[in-house]
């Protein structure tokens, strides 16, 4: 579904992303780790089509989309929950998830149904619907970009740092969540810095340390290994 | 006390063109954070296409009859200012977009001066004033003691009924959504699939035809036009959009409607007409020291 083929990024003279490849297959919850500034927002960013990559290719369904400009990325069901919620802050719970339906061609009454099934994955946001985006909890905002990126019925979901700066009651919801996306067979990349839960989820893991892959496998084999699990899971 | 209410009736129909200016400044600020010192040129072109199109274009015979003249002249208008900006945001500012501030601010100031002597030196008689029909003739009309001139009437009904459609249009539409959305995050508003190139460019157009309606409407109230009319008129709009709030769509138009009348009333009562610009520009200084949020405006963090 997704292949990444050597994949590098640069911020002006500064690699970030020094060729990394993966692949996303159809059903699967495909998970990147690694610290701070390893290079995992970048490279979803360049997924997206946000950064434009200085050399490799990204395979999506078939096709080249590494020159895409990102709104048309979005189109051909790649969606992107950025790091740090990026809810539209002066508008509405409803216009946020109408324009997560923007790039749709779709009629009206698909898009409700999956409106319905947004809001029934988060109810809270049903009741929030007319509240503006900026006066929501962090927990709130999260639930609110994750239900946006779902509303343009993507076939792959990009996933940056969910839990991120969320208390432990709402970082286990928003987990969940994701778990209940894997069970209805959405494809998910998921980066994310509670390694133990991302690792549970994943059926393939890939740790990043400063712009490259240092070790792949499945979910439980990194669980198991023990430099994944000093390195990232805190224990000696 | 009737001379207060005429001098509130020539503020609001002085103010409705500084809001229509203004609406342009605010709208393209609120998207790509860039004050576009051309705004003001791209006013001054719309009133010499409108006047172009009456003065080159119309047959004589059609000169006479208002339902023909305006809307071919404002069209005139509205095409010409809005091609102009449109080269300037294509060839002017896309290239810059990435660079420091400074670099398509300084782009603004040189497109200014090259519209005003492209116009100085190329239109018929421009180095000085042209004159401008007046295109709605007709008595001037009285209400309790208030005089105000046809062409006053209808260009505030014009005004009041763009700002309305503007609004509209922008809380309501899936375009609006869109233009909105950029202005508040262009990275996420390109991950919903809004083609962020072309809001701006659209951005770029609804401000130039606003102009350029005020640009025509100028024309008519003053009965001449000259090439400087964009600086001064540019520098009050700009006024009025930092008073409302820059980036702030409905505290452009108070902000308009607020200047035209501070500056119809100190005219009157303070500082006679000699002195009548230098209202704007005591209410920029203020606006700036003491509100730099305007009327309207959230406090705005400074930008990384
Ligand atoms: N906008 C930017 N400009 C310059 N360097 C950046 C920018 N964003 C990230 N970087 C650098 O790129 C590297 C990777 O960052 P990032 O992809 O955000 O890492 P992660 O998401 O894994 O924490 C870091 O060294 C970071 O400092
Ligand atoms: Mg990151």
């Amino acid at each position: 579904m997704l292949e990444v083929r050597d994949l590098r990024v640069a911020y002006g003279k500064i690699e970030a992303v020094k060729g990394i490849s993966f692949t996303v297959d159809p059903g699967q919850v495909v998970t990147l780790i690694g610290g701070n500034g390893a290079g995992k927002t970048t490279t979803l960013r360049t997924l997206s089509g946000l950064l434009t990559p200085t050399a490799g290719e990204v395979i999506f369904e078939g096709e080249p989309i590494h020159s895409l400009p990102a709104h048309e990325i979005v189109r051909r069901g790649l969606a992107h929950s950025p790091e740090g919620r990026h809810v539209f802050p002066r508008m509405t719970v409803q216009e946020n998830l109408d324009l997560g339906a923007f790039s749709r061609k779709d009629g009206a009454k698909d898009i409700a149904e999956d409106f319905d099934r947004s809001l029934d994955l988060f109810p809270v946001l049903r009741d929030r619907r007319t509240q503006v985006a900026g006066t929501l909890s962090g927990g709130e905002q999260q639930m609110l970009a994750m239900a946006r990126a779902l509303m343009s019925r993507p076939r792959l979901l990009m996933l940056d740092e969910p839990s991120m700066g969320l208390s432990p009651i709402m970082m286990q919801r928003i987990l969940a969540t994701v778990a209940e996306l894997k069970a209805r067979g959405t494809t998910i990349l998921l980066v994310e810095q509670n390694a133990q839960a991302a690792l549970g989820l994943a059926d393939s893991a890939h740790v990043i340390e400063t712009g490259r892959i240092v070790l792949s496998g499945t979910g439980p084999e990194l669980l198991g290994n023990d430099s994944v699990r000093k390195a990232y899971l805190g224990e000696e | 006390m009737q001379q207060f209410l005429q001098q509130l009736v020539n503020g609001v129909v002085l103010g409705a063109t500084y809001g229509l200016i203004a609406l342009g400044y605010t709208m393209v600020y609120g998207i790509i954070q860039l004050i576009n010192f051309a705004h003001g040129e791209i006013f001054m072109v719309g009133a010499f296409a409108g006047l172009a199109m009456y003065s080159y274009v119309l047959p004589e015979s059609m000169q006479g009859n208002p339902f023909i003249v305006l809307p071919l002249v404002i069209l005139a208008a509205v095409i010409v200012s809005v091609t102009v900006a449109l080269l300037v945001e294509r060839y002017g500012y896309r290239p810059l977009r990435r660079a420091p501030r400074l670099a398509p601010l300084i782009t603004a100031i040189g497109v200014s001066i090259f519209l005003q002597e492209l116009v100085r030196l190329f239109y018929p008689g421009a180095r000085s004033q042209v004159s401008f029909p007046r295109i709605i003739e007709g008595p001037n009309l009285e209400l309790g003691g208030v005089t105000i001139a046809r062409t006053s009437l209808f260009l505030l009904v014009v005004a009041l009924a763009l700002m309305v459609a503007l609004q509209t249009f922008i809380r309501t539409s899936r375009t609006g959504k869109a233009m909105r959305a950029t202005s508040q995050d262009a990275d996420t508003a390109r991950l919903m699939g809004i083609n962020t190139d072309r809001i701006i460019v659209l951005t770029f157009a609804l401000g130039a035809a606003l102009a350029a309606v005020a640009g025509v409407m100028q024309g008519m109230r003053f009965v001449s036009i000259d090439f400087r009319i964009g600086f001064l008129g540019g520098v009050k709009a700009f006024t009025a959009a930092v008073l409302g709030g820059i980036g702030n769509i409905t505290g452009a138009m108070l902000g308009g409607f607020v200047l035209g009348i501070v500056e119809a009333m100190t005219t009157q009562y303070l500082l006679g007409s000699a002195y009548k610009d230098v209202a704007a520009f005591v209410v920029l200084i203020a606006v700036l020291v003491f509100r730099p949020q305007g009327l309207l405006g959230e406090r705005v963090a400074v930008r990384a």
